[in-house]
């Protein structure tokens, strides 16, 4: 025991004096996180359409009409002015679109004539219109009502069914969370070890009566306590900074971030028994970090991904690692349930490890 | 005297390479053996294969009663060892690192009579990374006898040290001497070996190709005096060989080398060419034979 003690605080020392390491390892998935999130808006803002009306004439038609339009609670905003100045607005984004009363208003009215209202929009923003154009088409639709006194009978009732509202941050926190699990297993725990290989660092402790098994396991031992500080870390700031709650639990949650930091552990140390270099460890831990970082669902759903990636996807062990997280944390509609992902990280936890044992060198 | 090291028909070959081929000695409890020869000759490949981080590939060994191996941490437990080039990890201090090892050992010595022994004492809360060559060094033997071991493997100890702190490792390393240790070390420095062994082992390409204590190897192979000349001009060796008294003439980049029986008819000699001006004798010494002559003699070779 007193060895392994030993070694493990020699190990948290030492990387805890590695600013580099402190960096790329707890630092900058927290940054990513914050960015994402700032970027992506925390919080989707309810939709606010800027309005712009072109009045054919003056007069109470037009003014009830404009009066109308101010208190429909999705435009925030209602300005007035002549055709060429709000299309020019539209243009330059000012607008979401531009109302154009028609100057026969007033007297088509009177005559029970119809009465024919002109819409512009942005066609390049897609969500925005559809938006404008129903809140435009009902508004002239009550308009009539009232104006003509004849009730509507059929009326629609809506309510909403998902059971919980995901928000872009629920999503990606998990996500930014497994991804940072993945690189404190492939170049905290395997990228150190080649480093130690290449200078000569394990050929000392190797001389020294020390099993292979009690080195690996103090540092297996560090690289987990790592990945805990590293997920409180970020689960703080997330929820302090996105509100984020870990929905599922923290007990489960400790579960499923040590057999993922676990899984990525073995996979790190495979490679580092491969490797022949620095240099081509650093190359092969690459080849892995980068295409499971894209292709996992860790900053988006699988389902945004074309079918031949969404297959390989399901090879990757960071697929299950981030849903399993989102179900924990999140409460995420699952991928596969539960214990499936467990039970397939614990595979690449496992056979990773056989590998890494069978071909482990100390020099 | 009790033997620490038995070695016997030693082979060990890197693919088409023989490191090592076919060496055998003895070390005795106590004493300090020196493996001697340049760089390539097998001295770390033969030490490594007694603490058994290489396996052989034929002949035996026993090391302190145990045959070593990858496995064997029993006699690991016993052993003091600096590694060639060695490295600790860069971001622990001085006493940490010592304090580290301490602790993978069953017994170990006090850390502050390390820090004392080798004058590491001021720098025990430095980093290893900010450590000088010298230092560096130091810590890697102190790092030696942290269990405080039966027997001490030091490859290439002083390598890399300005000649005051080499002579200061010398001195440390007589006093564990006089401690009772026994001390196995690689060095390529003839005089190191001279002023510490009791044995030495001269090893060239993997052979052995002499054994014994430096004196004995010095007289056995020299009764002669060795005249050395520094850039003596340009004149054939056949002409050196034939003045009164000189035994052999060895010719190495500048430097001449003649060995004499007779040394006042040899300088003598020397003298009269020199007057003739066939010769130059800016920088001429005599001086007894040393190892690095035997050394010189049996390869045909400079060591440094």
């Amino acid at each position: 025991m007193r060895p392994f003690l030993a070694l493990l605080s020699a190990d948290v020392r030492h990387f805890v004096r590695d600013r580099i390491a402190l960096f790329w390892m707890l630092a900058f998935p927290i940054l990513l996180m914050l960015l994402l999130g700032f970027v992506f808006g925390g919080d989707e803002e309810p939709v606010k359409l800027r309005l712009g009306v072109v009045l054919g004439g003056q007069g109470p038609a037009f003014q009830g009409l404009l009066e109308g339009l101010h208190h429909v609670p999705v435009i925030s905003e209602v300005h007035t002015g002549t055709l060429e100045e709000e299309l020019s607005a539209l243009r330059a984004r000012k607008r979401d679109g531009v109302l154009v009363v028609p100057a026969d208003l007033p007297k088509a009215l009177r005559a029970g004539n119809e009465v024919n209202f002109k819409l512009y929009y942005d066609a390049s923003r897609s969500t925005t219109y559809q938006v404008l154009m129903s809140v435009i088409q009902e508004f002239l639709a009550r308009s009539e009502e009232y104006l003509t006194r004849r009730e509507r009978r059929f009326r629609l009732e809506t309510e909403p069914v998902q059971v919980r509202h995901l928000r872009p941050i629920d999503y990606q926190v998990p996500g930014i969370l497994a991804m940072a699990l993945m690189q404190l297993g492939l170049f905290g725990a395997g990228g150190t070890l080649v480093a130690r290989r290449e200078g000569g660092v394990l050929r000392r402790f190797w001389a020294a009566p020390l099993s292979p098994g009690l080195f690996a396991s103090s540092f297996i031992a560090h690289t987990l306590i790592v990945s805990l500080v590293q997920t409180a870390l970020l689960l703080a700031t997330a929820a302090a900074v996105f509100h984020v709650a870990v929905l599922g639990g923290y007990a489960l949650l400790v579960g499923v971030v040590v057999l993922g930091a676990l899984c990525f552990t073995a996979l790190g140390y495979m490679i580092a028994a491969f490797a022949r270099s620095a240099e081509a460890s650093s190359a092969l831990l690459q080849a892995i970090n980068f295409p499971m970082m894209f292709l996992s669902g860790i900053f988006w759903p699988l389902e945004w991904m074309p079918g031949i990636l969404r297959q390989v996807a399901w090879i990757f062990p960071l697929t299950y690692l981030g849903d399993a997280l989102r179900q924990v944390m999140a409460g995420a509609s699952p991928l596969v349930p539960l214990w499936l992902d467990a039970a397939v990280l614990g595979a690449w936890a496992l056979i990773p490890a056989l590998i890494a044992t069978h071909f482990f060198r100390w020099e | 005297m009790e033997t620490v090291v038995a070695v016997r028909d030693l082979v060990k070959r890197y693919g088409e390479l023989v490191a090592v081929g076919g060496i055998s000695f003895e070390v005795k409890a106590g004493e300090i053996f020196g493996l001697l020869g340049p760089n390539g000759a097998g001295k770390t490949t033969t030490v490594e294969c007694l603490e058994g981080l290489r396996v052989p590939d034929s002949g035996e060994i026993r090391v302190l009663g145990e045959i070593p191996s990858p496995g064997n941490r029993r006699l690991k437990a016993r052993l003091g060892i600096q590694l060639q080039g060695t490295a600790f990890l860069p971001r622990l201090t001085v006493e940490e690192t010592l304090k580290l090892f301490a602790a993978l050992y069953p017994r170990h010595r006090p850390i502050d009579e390390l820090l004392k022994l080798f004058a590491l004492g001021e720098k025990k809360n430095t980093l290893v990374k900010d450590l000088s060559g010298g230092q560096r060094q130091r810590l890697a033997v102190a790092l030696a006898l942290v269990n405080d071991p039966e027997l001490l493997v030091l490859d290439e100890p002083t390598t890399g040290l300005d000649p005051s702190a080499r002579r200061a490792l010398w001195d440390l390393i007589s006093s564990l001497k006089s401690e009772g240790k026994t001390v196995l070390l690689t060095t390529h420095y003839m005089e190191e070996a001279e002023y510490l062994c009791n044995h030495v082992l001269i090893l060239d390409r993997g052979r052995l190709i002499a054994l014994g204590s430096p004196e004995d190897l010095v007289r056995k192979h020299f009764r002669e005096t060795a005249v050395d000349l520094e850039n003596p001009g340009p004149i054939a060796p056949e002409n050196l060989r034939e003045l009164p008294g000189v035994t052999r003439v060895v010719v190495a980049e500048n430097k001449v080398t003649l060995y004499t029986t007779d040394v006042t008819t040899t300088v003598g000699a020397l003298a009269r060419m020199a007057e003739e001006g066939e010769i130059s004798l800016g920088d001429l010494i005599w001086r007894r034979a040393t190892l690095e002559d035997v050394y010189l003699l049996l390869t045909g070779r400079r060591l440094e």
